[in-house]
């Protein structure tokens, strides 16, 4: 029945087919078939069925191009209507038609379009002129540029806005068409609608890029900006590089213009409009106005909650290059019930990387409260945070020590966390480790993760080296583990024969030294030292039976290495004795941070 | 810039598609995208992902999941606004919006999507404007279109709004009653401690407005209070200048309704509920103890008290009486739910019962946290309180209406 609506001579008639064949198109059906009858509606008077055949026509015209020209005609007499809709609808099927032989047909109607005396038709030139250059065709490069500037001059914002799209599809790098319009854009940027804004402020932040180059250099390298600056150079402006807090006021008009246009659109209801002004003027104010885009990037994280994800991705990188921003506002980033796991390990990585001296106990109290929450994930990257919050701030080092000292025996599913933080907090804060060290050595037995006993052990090894005064408790724990070796799991079994190891190679050379210096205490130690080499050799002959291979081999290595004592043992020595690097606890979520904030990478 | 639009239904099936770019995108990729999303059942996937071919934009509203494809680059948030506006503008249309309307109203949706964005970037989204360009259906339409056969969706005259000095408005509106509304709608977040102390207490509300006035009125709005606002943000009518020199909102209102203003006020230091929680546990039953009252005085009376209560894994089933309002326990979610209502003048609303733990678990070792909600009506918490409005340029003396209400949004209870 399709086909009898559409060729009925009744326009009712006809938009009711076409609307059904819409609703079908729209439920992704292929309804092409009906292509030439639905052609030759295009000439209708009706509003509605030339809507429709407009729609439809656009829809399916790269699938049957040379029926879709028969339509040009009608196209260009459309473009003379008295009805701004209608000629604009006329310019936007014929862009959307993209068929290469009327190319220079819809140039000339878009530069006819350009002129025309309403806005909304002037507006669609814009856009048709990004359709046109997407088909690729080079030669119309120059008409295109031509038009782009006619309508970047454009008193109307809104015109203003889409053309200030065109140009970034079509000629991005052509920032001469800027300069003389430059002013007049900065004016016209509070009055375009929201997406007009977002182009009008790319575009003026690459025109000042090029010109000037970037004015706050910061260590993480953005990829977008070393083009941009290849293009200024090439252009052979000036090259002007403040340091990172520069506190006097830019003496360049153009980027006191930017900076003071965009400074109202920091209170838009649009996030994208929001985010765009705050990374301009992250690069671009100085110093002491940097604190501008503070307040309205939180207030977005409550205003607009489907934007939550990408603000605090931006936020996470400009707190990590300047954590005093938001050092005051932490109490926005603690987390509700119903925040969903990834917007969880942002709001953890950001509050890790902006704790300070007046905010640690707070925060530390807030982090305490997640680890009792239901969620063990969340539990376990909350341990995690108070491990990396120890390590960026020595004052508080010793409140988290005692904490994750205190989840080490109450909670067992978090153990692994828990231990891993003490051995990042204990290598970098060496003078610590004694009370730590015996904590754990006592409460191995109740250690029963193998991840957890490994690093355990681990620290045992690492800190007998350095810390004679723990050397009662080894022997005391390394008969222990060699009650337990047999059922210990592989990684574990290897830890200990690595902590045997250096253990025994210090106590070797210790051995010696006694020897020489013959002190009286001496004999505790070489008691001790005898039961630690008995212990070693016992641990070394289960080893070598173990039914797994890496740990016979290591177990081997170690034998043989005993034996010798020429290379092999030095060599030994060197692997086991050596000097490690203080941990840094990787951060919870990606890391974004060399990207240009804004961009889609975050 | 955008590729195209998808519309799925909360079973993944595609409801609508919209392409605008020539290259036609696939539908595998909402089931790629459903995958993923069904992979992590609680938490939603995050409102950007790239997936191999795409970057995938996505919101929910209502189970209708607007999934937007791009593949070049773009500002994510762009996408992420747009389709928060088409959203707004299709309930708008239809007034609702689920899956059954949209099926009713393909054509319409079809139409508004496609002069809503052109050629993959945003270009007519106001709601007034399009309203112009393609009438709503309404009862009336259609039954003017049975009656006399005739359906037009389109007006014949030209959108007046394309041509008046503001984007948002039309030059000749005209309302035979001249009255304006403004609506406070406030929400409240809280979280208090164990040990019952307020960690956090702020309010966020948004001034709604609805505008029934003719001509071009020049509105302008002062408050009593300003200096409690912490942050704001307006809709694009309103005169910047204007606010910063004299705290004044000075706009012209667009037609209908439309969110004026929205604004935040932190520190606040009378939430209205209070909430005591007592857990104690030991050989496998934990008793529970919750104690609910009111603290402080709003001022007006405090309705439609819930009190969710989602319980750890590690809890088997629930034995809770409540001395005021009913108790549900959910077995799939673990979450029991109280409704209070209102609090009696004489009783303190009080739950108390017994949890049955996990054979081998001796103690609750998780705490749950307990999510209140409530609804305050005829007051903002926040203390702000608007001074005077002023209408300018009009001949008529229009009425004027504010209301305003309180809900709780994240007040939540540590146990």
């Amino acid at each position: 029945d399709i086909p009898t609506l559409l060729d009925s001579r009744y326009d009712a008639d006809k938009a009711q087919g076409l609307k059904r064949l819409i609703a079908l198109m729209a439920q992704g059906q292929d309804v092409s078939t009906f292509f030439p009858q639905v052609v030759k509606g295009v000439a209708s008077q009706s509003l509605e069925v030339k809507k429709l055949v407009y729609i439809y026509l656009v829809h399916y015209a790269d699938k049957r191009p040379d029926e879709a020209l028969l339509s040009i005609n009608s196209f260009q007499r459309d473009l003379s209507d008295i009805n701004p809709l209608v000629r604009a609808w006329a310019l936007r099927a014929m862009s959307g038609i993209k068929v290469r032989a009327v190319g220079p047909l819809v140039i000339m109607a878009a530069n006819k379009c350009a002129r025309d005396p309403s806005p909304y038709v002037r507006r669609c030139a814009a856009n048709a002129v990004s359709k046109i250059h997407s088909m690729g065709d080079e030669q119309h490069f120059d008409e295109l540029v031509q038009l782009v500037s006619i309508l970047l001059n454009d008193n109307y914002p809104g015109v203003a806005g889409a053309a200030a799209q065109a140009f970034i599809s079509v000629c991005p790098e052509r920032y001469s068409l800027l300069s003389s319009s430059f002013r007049k854009l900065c004016g016209l940027l509070y009055e375009a609608d929201e997406w007009g804004q977002i182009s009008l402020m790319d575009i003026l932040m690459r025109y000042i890029v090029a010109k000037y180059g970037v004015v706050r250099d910061f260590s993480s390298a953005n990829v977008e900006f070393s083009c941009l600056q290849q293009a200024h150079e090439e252009n052979g402006g000036d090259f002007y590089k403040a340091d990172t807090r520069s506190s006097f006021p830019d003496e360049r008009w153009e980027v006191r213009l930017m900076l003071s246009s965009t400074l109202s659109l920091l209170r838009s209801q649009n996030s994208a409009v929001v985010l765009q002004a705050a990374v301009i003027h992250w690069y671009f104010s100085p110093g002491n106005e940097l604190s501008n885009i503070v307040k309205p990037l939180l207030f977005l994280l409550r205003s607009s909650l489907d934007a939550r994800h990408v603000v605090l991705a931006n936020i996470l990188s400009f707190s990590k290059c300047e954590p005093s921003l938001f050092e005051a506002y932490f109490e926005d980033f603690f987390i509700c019930s119903s925040d969903s796991q990834a917007i969880q390990t942002l709001k953890l990585d950001i509050l890790t990387n902006i704790v300070s001296d007046f905010s640690a106990t707070q925060i530390l109290q807030e982090l305490e409260a997640y680890i009792r929450n239901p969620n063990s994930q969340l539990a376990a990257d909350a341990v995690n945070s108070i491990g990396r919050c120890a390590l960026r701030l020595s004052s508080t080092v010793a409140i988290c020590t005692k904490g994750l000292l205190k989840l080490v025996v109450s909670r067992s599913s978090l153990v692994v966390q828990a231990v891993s933080s003490l051995r990042a907090i204990m290598q970098k804060h060496p003078a610590e480790q004694d009370q730590v060290i015996l904590h754990l050595l006592r409460n191995l037995n109740h250690i029963l993760e193998p991840t957890a006993r490994e690093v355990v052990i681990w620290m045992i090894g690492e800190q007998a080296i350095a810390r004679p005064a723990l050397a009662e408790g080894i022997p005391v724990a390394l008969r222990y583990l060699a009650k337990t070796f047999a059922d210990e799991s592989n990684g574990t079994k290897l830890q200990v024969l690595n902590c045997l190891a250096k253990v025994s190679f210090f106590a070797a050379d210790l051995y010696l030294t006694e020897k020489i210096i013959q002190i009286i205490s001496s004999s505790q130690r070489c008691s001790s030292l005898k039961t630690v080499l008995l212990i070693l050799q016992y641990i070394l002959d289960l080893a070598a039976c173990d039914l797994n291979y890496d740990v016979r081999d290591r177990a081997w290595i170690l034998r043989v290495s005993k034996l010798d004592p020429g290379v092999l043992s030095k060599a030994a020595n060197s692997m086991f004795l050596r000097q490690k690097s203080v941990p840094v606890l990787p951060s919870l979520s990606l890391q974004t941070s060399t990207f240009l904030p804004g961009s889609m990478s975050h | 810039m955008i590729q195209c639009l998808f519309l799925l239904s909360d079973a993944g099936d595609v409801i609508l598609e919209k392409q605008w770019m020539g290259k036609r995108v696939e539908r595998s990729i909402c089931s790629w995208f459903w995958r993923q999303r069904s992979e992590k059942e609680d938490q939603d996937p995050p409102s950007v992902i790239a997936s191999p071919t795409h970057y995938l934009l996505h919101i929910v509203r209502e189970g209708v999941t607007f999934l937007a494809c791009t593949a070049s680059e773009m500002p994510p948030l762009l996408g992420i606004e747009f389709l928060c506006k088409v959203a707004s503008v299709l309930e708008n249309y239809l007034g609702g919006l689920n899956e059954d309307i949209l099926k009713d109203n393909f054509v319409i949706v079809y139409e508004i999507l496609d002069e809503m964005m052109d050629s993959g970037f945003p270009s007519t989204t106001e709601p007034s404007v399009l309203k112009e360009i393609i009438a709503p259906p309404n009862l009336v339409s259609r039954v003017l279109s049975v009656v006399t056969g005739t359906s037009s969706s389109l007006n014949a005259a030209s959108p007046l709004a394309t041509s008046s000095q503001v984007s948002w408005r039309a030059s000749n509106v005209k309302h035979s009653n001249n009255e304006i509304y403004f609506d406070l709608v406030e929400e409240m977040d809280a979280v208090f401690n164990r040990d019952g102390f307020v960690v956090k207490c702020e309010a966020y509300g948004e001034i709604q407005a609805t505008s029934r006035l003719s001509g071009m009125p020049e509105l302008s709005l002062t408050f009593a209070n300003t200096d409690i606002l912490h942050d704001v943000n307006f809709h694009p009518c309103v005169r910047y200048r204007a606010w910063e020199a004299d705290q004044m909102l000075s706009f012209i209102p667009p037609d209908g309704a439309f969110k004026l203003m929205s604004y935040r006020v932190k520190g606040l230091k009378n939430p209205p509920l209070f909430v005591r929680p007592q857990l104690s546990s030991g050989e496998g039953i934990c008793r529970v103890n919750v104690l609910v009252g009111l603290r402080g005085d709003p001022g007006k009376p405090v309705d439609a008290i819930i009190v969710q209560l989602p319980w750890p894994p590690s809890v088997v089933s629930t034995n809770l009486s409540a001395s005021v309002g009913t108790v549900t326990y959910s077995f799939s979610t673990k979450v029991s739910t109280w409704i209070i209502g209102r609090i009696p003048k004489d009783k303190s609303p009080c739950l108390s019962g017994t949890l049955q733990l996990e054979p081998g678990i001796n103690r609750l070792e998780e705490f749950p946290t307990f999510l209140v909600g409530f609804k305050i009506q005829g007051t903002a918490v926040s203390g702000l309180k608007v001074d005077k409005m002023d209408i300018r340029n009009v001949e008529y003396r229009p009425y004027k209406g504010f209301r305003a209400v309180t809900r709780a949004a994240s007040y939540e209870i540590r146990t």
